[in-house]
């Protein structure tokens, strides 16, 4: 059983930890090609109601 | 350099496959040739060429990559370095007792300073993150003087690991100039990771340098197979692996140090398009983090000579299949990254070899299953070709012997090749001896070779799975996983076993003449759940000295303080946190960080 004390300190501690504020940007990469004919979007729309 | 080795190595792997297919085609052909038979030639060429490319990992890492082991240097580093740990409803008594023995391994070298710890948990499990917060509290209040130690919980764990890390870049990562990346089972001396900083210093072009982590704690007979297994030939593997790899190293996720900006500017991992298992977050990320850093100009690099680093591994068949599960997933998903813009061509070659790694289990399966019923496809020789005498086919067995012992080979050659320079090296003093490694040596041939049918079938599933767009997720590590019952590994299992005896029957009726070979697949397969429980014991065999490493002999000092400061917590776990309890209760703030 944890007593009020120790959840009191607890606490505290956790408040007094969390991460420093240092952001550093991180992009999402480019991972799968983008295909080429559907830049095209007529072609696009033609293929995709045929 | 690193060209001509790759080029060397490649040729050799399909030389050997060429060779293979020779020889079973001579075989397979002798009583005419049949569809099937072209079937298995080709099985046979594949899953050639990928026990060729193990074997010459191994051979390449007897005679390329060796150096003088360089001492560690020990100097305070002048930059800062962020220790990230992530966590994943694990035991925290256990991982932060990991924590407090690596800052404690720091400060005894004067450069905790420089090293600021960061717990990063994802813990969905309300009673482990209320642990979870109690331990840390403990370990911040008894070790967290001189060394900062951050906690963070995610409300919701986008992305998994790889988000993980992430989430700590995009909130504090311009205050590092490195991150160690650890898993909650790492462990690592101090003494390395201020040498790891002092590497990547030397090469400003160095990306990520990756350790080679030796498996520690194992206490089952399987456990510590594969513990000895990782001391004894990883070592020689990797030395080959770094002189293929080149500048374009591995990533295995942990156990590994980078250059904080290169790794935000080249590691952001988007969710690929469509759901699991092909799309969706990114599994198996080290590997693409590993190939998105060399895209960028990055060196990847793996160190086999720096030693104290140390993880542990799967103590039974069971979590062994389990996470291999996962890795699977995650090895077929990067089929979706083999087009994958900008990427170095090694870096597509080692997606393809990390996919290998689990098609080469139903291939093997579907040659096996070839193999049985093509007896049964058998045609009927014509006898008189042409008028006169009788024409008899020619059983070619020499082929047959000849494939046989050349897969032998590729199998067991390199490790017995391995033991042979350690006789020759004395490295067989940290393992007992030359006879107490060789019988290491035998028993896990054995105790591999016994298992592989099973594996081969856990793999296969697994393969099938998540072709057919059953995700596996990404289920909790049991790091404490104990003896497996028997009932457990029928309950797991009870379908190999049918499979085995499928297969032996099939046999029996069909391949009569090979039934002892398919006897030592069907074999195991048929007793899989009786095997996987007596793996899984088995301890008593550490007493006596079977599967001895280094480190379980001559346990480093970071190892020992971890076991003391977990046993003490253990013995102690409702125990106040100490005068700084009413310190922090009094004065609102713990230790500056």
């Amino acid at each position: 059983m944890v007593s009020e004390n120790k959840r009191a300190a607890v606490r505290r501690v956790i408040e007094q930890s969390g991460l420093p504020s240092a952001p550093l940007i991180m992009p999402d990469q480019v991972l799968v090609r983008e295909r080429a004919f559907l830049r095209f979007k007529p072609l696009a729309h033609w293929l995709a109601v045929r | 350099m690193v060209q001509a080795r790759r080029l060397v190595s490649i040729l050799f792997a399909l030389v050997t496959a060429y060779a293979a297919s020779l020889l079973g085609a001579g075989y397979f052909f002798a009583d005419g040739a049949q569809w099937l038979d072209f079937v298995r030639v080709g099985l046979l060429a594949i899953t050639t060429a990928w026990l060729a490319w193990g074997a010459v990992m191994g051979i390449s890492g007897l005679f390329w990559g060796r150096g003088p082991h360089r001492a560690p240097r020990t100097r305070a580093p002048s930059v800062r370095t962020a220790v990230l740990v992530p966590i994943y409803n694990e035991d925290p008594v256990k991982t932060f007792s990991h924590v407090a023995a690596m800052v404690e391994s720091l400060k005894a070298l004067g450069v905790a300073h420089q090293f600021d710890f960061a717990i990063l948990s994802d813990t969905t499990n309300p009673a482990i993150a209320e642990e979870e917060e109690l331990w840390f509290a403990r370990l911040k209040l008894e070790h967290g003087d001189g060394c900062g130690i951050f906690y963070r919980r995610r409300a919701v764990n986008t992305g998994k690991k790889s988000g993980n890390i992430a989430d700590f870049i995009k909130t504090s990562g311009s205050l590092y100039e490195y991150l160690i990346i650890l898993d909650a089972d790492s462990l690592m001396e101090g003494a390395t990771m201020v040498e790891m900083v002092h590497r990547m210093e030397d090469d400003p072009q160095l990306g990520l340098l990756q350790t080679l982590p030796k498996v520690i704690r194992a206490r089952s007979f399987f456990g510590r197979a594969i513990q000895f297994s990782a001391s004894y030939y990883s070592p020689v593997y990797s030395r080959g692996l770094a002189a293929l790899q080149g500048d374009e190293g591995p990533f295995w996720g942990h156990n590994a140090i980078t250059r904080t900006r290169a790794f935000a500017e080249s590691c952001g991992l988007p969710p690929l398009p469509g759901k699991p298992p092909f799309g969706g977050h990114i599994l198996s990320h080290d590997y693409v983090e590993a190939a998105l850093l060399a895209r960028n100009g990055w060196t990847v690099r793996v160190d086999p000579d720096l030693e104290g680093s140390y993880e542990e591994g799967p103590d039974n068949v069971l979590d062994y299949a389990k996470r291999d599960r996962r890795w699977c997933q995650g090895n077929l998903q990067h089929g979706r990254l083999l087009a994958a813009p900008g990427l170095k061509p090694w870096s597509r070659f080692v997606f393809v070899q990390g996919i290998m790694a689990y098609i080469a289990a139903p291939l093997w399966a579907l040659f096996l299953i070839a193999a049985v019923i093509a007896p049964a496809m058998k045609i009927i020789p014509d006898y008189f070709p042409q008028p006169g005498m009788p024409v008899f086919p020619r059983v070619m067995q020499e082929n047959a012997v000849a494939l046989l012992t050349g897969v032998l080979g590729l199998l067991i050659g390199p490790k017995i090749l391995i033991y042979i320079d350690a006789v020759l090296t004395r490295r067989n003093r940290a393992y007992g001896g030359d006879l107490r490694a060789l019988q290491g040596v035998v028993t896990e041939i054995l105790c591999s070779s016994v298992l592989a049918p099973i594996m081969m079938l856990f793999q296969t599933r697994a393969v099938l799975q998540v072709l057919s767009g059953i995700d596996g997720g990404w289920p909790a590590a049991n790091r404490e996983a104990g003896r497996v019952s028997l009932s457990e590994a029928w309950a797991a299992s009870w379908w190999i076993s049918v499979i085995g005896c499928i297969t032996l029957g099939t046999a029996w009726q069909l391949a009569h003449d090979y039934i002892i070979y398919i006897l030592l697949v069907a074999g195991p397969q048929i007793l899989a759940p009786f095997l996987i429980s007596l793996t899984s014991g088995g301890g008593r065999y550490a007493r006596r000295g079977l599967f001895q490493t280094a480190e379980e002999a001559n346990p480093t000092p970071v190892m020992t303080a971890q076991q003391a400061i977990l046993a003490r917590w253990r013995s102690e776990p409702e125990a106040d946190l100490g005068p700084a309890q009413d310190t922090a209760l009094r004065m609102g703030q713990i230790l500056p960080n």
